[in-house]
C-alpha cells in the first residue's frame, strides 16, 4: 500500500483537524526532517497539555481534601513535580528518575508481581 | 501503510485484533512467550504454551495474511521459583527448530530478585548455546532503571552475547541511552497508562535518530491497544515526519533486526 505525502484520512477517530503540514527537507537525508518551530509544537500539544496539568492539579486536591497521610507515593509525586519548573532539559527523564528505585542490588525475594509507580525508599 | 508488529501476545486478544492490525498494514506480527496473567502449575503448562505459539497462533493469523512469529522462554514473573524455570528451560530446545521461532525471550526482569537475575542467566546461557536472538523485557515503573542496569550487567558479562542480536524492550527517556550506548536495540512499547505514549515516542526518535529502535504495542490481556504502532505512525505524519522515515522505524527497523534469525521471512 502507498504511503504518501497527502493529506490524512481521519482514521482511528484522530488525524485530519490535527494534521499541521510541515516543510520537509528530504532531498538527500531523508529520515533528517526539519524539526517543529515552537509554535507549532504549541498548536499541536498546547490544549492536550493543558488538559493534564488540570488533571494533575485537581488530582491533588482530591489527595488533599482526603483524610489520612501522605504515602510514598504522594512523596515521590511532590518530588517528580518539582522537576518541572524551570529550564532544564531533559524533564521527562528526571520525572522518570524521580519515581525510580536508586538501589543497585537485587533484592533478596521478589515482593509479589506487580509495581506501584514509586520506589518505597523505606 | 506497511508495518511489522514485533511484540503482540496475540493468544490474549480476539480475532477481530487480527483483523483490525491486517487493515491497518500489518505484515508480521511476532509474540514473545510471556505470563497468561496467572502462574501456571507445571512444566506441562508451558509445554502447551509453547505449542500454541509454534502451531496453534501461526495458523491463527495466517487467516488474516499476516505471518506470526514467536519467542520462547519462560518470563520474569514465573521466575522466583527456580526449579521450575530450569525444567521449563529444559523444554525449549526441542521447539528451537519450528519454523516461525525467532529466539528467546521476552526474558528479563520483574521485580529485580536475585531468583529473577538467576533465571534470566540460565536462559542468557541457553541462547548463547543455541545462538538464539534475545528478547529482554525491563520491569515495570519504579522497577526499570535498576532492572534495566541489572540485565545490560548480565549480558555484558558474557562474550558469547552480540549486542546487535539483543533487543531490550520497554525503554523509556530513562533508559534508551544506555542500551543504544551498548550497541543493542531498544525497542519503545505504546501503552494507555505506562510505558510510552505514541508522542513521547516520537520525542524519542527526534533525540536519539531513527537507528537501532523499534516499536511495539506489546498487546496483551491487559489495558492496551493493538493499533498502537500504526497510531504513532500517525503521530509521526502529524509532526512532519517523511513516509520514508515512517517507513524505517515501523517495518525496516524491525525487519532488519528479525532478520538476523533465519526463520524470519516475509512472502515477496
Ligand atoms: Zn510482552
Amino acid at each position: 500500500m502507498g504511503w504518501g505525502d497527502g493529506p490524512l484520512l481521519p482514521l482511528f477517530g484522530i488525524g485530519g483537524p490535527f494534521y499541521l503540514p510541515l516543510p520537509c527537507n528530504h532531498s538527500d537525508v531523508y529520515f533528517v526532517h526539519e524539526r517543529m518551530t515552537r509554535q507549532q509544537v504549541l498548536d499541536l500539544y498546547f490544549l492536550d497539555a493543558r488538559h493534564k496539568l488540570v488533571e494533575l492539579a485537581a488530582f491533588l486536591d482530591r489527595a488533599e481534601r482526603a483524610t489520612g497521610k501522605d504515602d510514598f507515593r504522594l512523596q515521590a509525586f511532590r518530588a517528580a513535580l518539582s522537576k518541572l519548573a524551570g529550564k532544564k532539559k531533559h524533564k521527562a527523564r528526571a520525572v522518570l528518575l524521580a519515581f525510580s528505585d536508586p538501589t543497585a542490588k537485587p533484592v533478596a525475594k521478589a515482593p509479589g508481581k506487580g509495581a506501584v509507580g514509586a520506589f518505597n525508599g523505606k | 501503510m506497511r508495518y511489522i508488529e514485533p511484540h503482540a501476545h496475540m493468544v490474549s486478544r480476539t480475532t477481530d485484533d487480527y483483523e483490525r492490525m491486517a487493515f491497518a498494514g500489518c505484515a508480521a506480527v511476532c509474540e514473545p512467550a510471556f505470563w497468561a496473567g496467572f502462574d501456571r502449575s507445571s512444566p506441562a503448562g508451558f509445554h502447551d504454551y509453547f505449542c500454541q505459539l509454534t502451531e496453534h497462533e501461526p495458523r491463527r493469523a495466517a487467516k488474516f495474511g499476516l505471518k506470526h512469529f514467536s519467542w520462547l522462554c519462560i518470563n520474569s514473573k514465573e521466575a522466583e521459583d527456580v526449579q521450575l524455570a530450569a525444567e521449563v528451560i529444559a523444554l525449549i530446545p526441542q521447539f528451537l527448530d519450528r519454523p516461525n521461532v525467532l529466539g528467546i525471550g521476552e526474558i528479563g526482569l520483574n521485580k529485580n530478585s536475585r531468583n529473577e537475575l538467576r533465571v534470566l542467566e540460565m536462559q542468557v546461557e541457553l541462547a548463547a548455546k543455541y545462538q538464539q536472538l534475545i528478547l529482554v523485557h525491563t520491569p515495570h515503573l519504579e522497577d526499570k532503571l535498576k532492572g534495566t542496569r541489572l540485565i545490560l550487567d548480565v549480558l555484558k558479562n558474557d562474550p558469547r552475547i552480540r549486542p546487535e542480536r539483543v533487543i531490550i524492550d520497554h525503554v523509556e527517556e530513562h533508559t534508551v541511552a544506555m542500551v543504544l550506548d551498548r550497541g543493542m536495540w531498544a525497542g519503545m512499547t505504546l501503552y494507555p497508562e505506562t510505558k510510552c505514549t505514541p508522542a513521547r515516542a516520537v520525542d524519542i526518535l527526534e533525540i536519539y535518530g531513527h537507528e537501532r529502535l523499534w516499536l511495539n504495542s506489546a498487546c496483551d490481556w491487559g489495558v492496551s491497544d493493538p493499533l498502537a504502532v500504526p497510531k504513532t505512525a500517525l503521530e509521526m505524519k502529524r509532526r512532519g515526519h517523511v513516509a520514508a522515515a515512517i517507513d524505517q522505524v515501523i517495518f525496516q527497523n524491525p525487519q532488519k533486526f528479525l532478520r538476523q534469525s533465519k526463520n524470519f521471512k516475509l512472502p515477496k
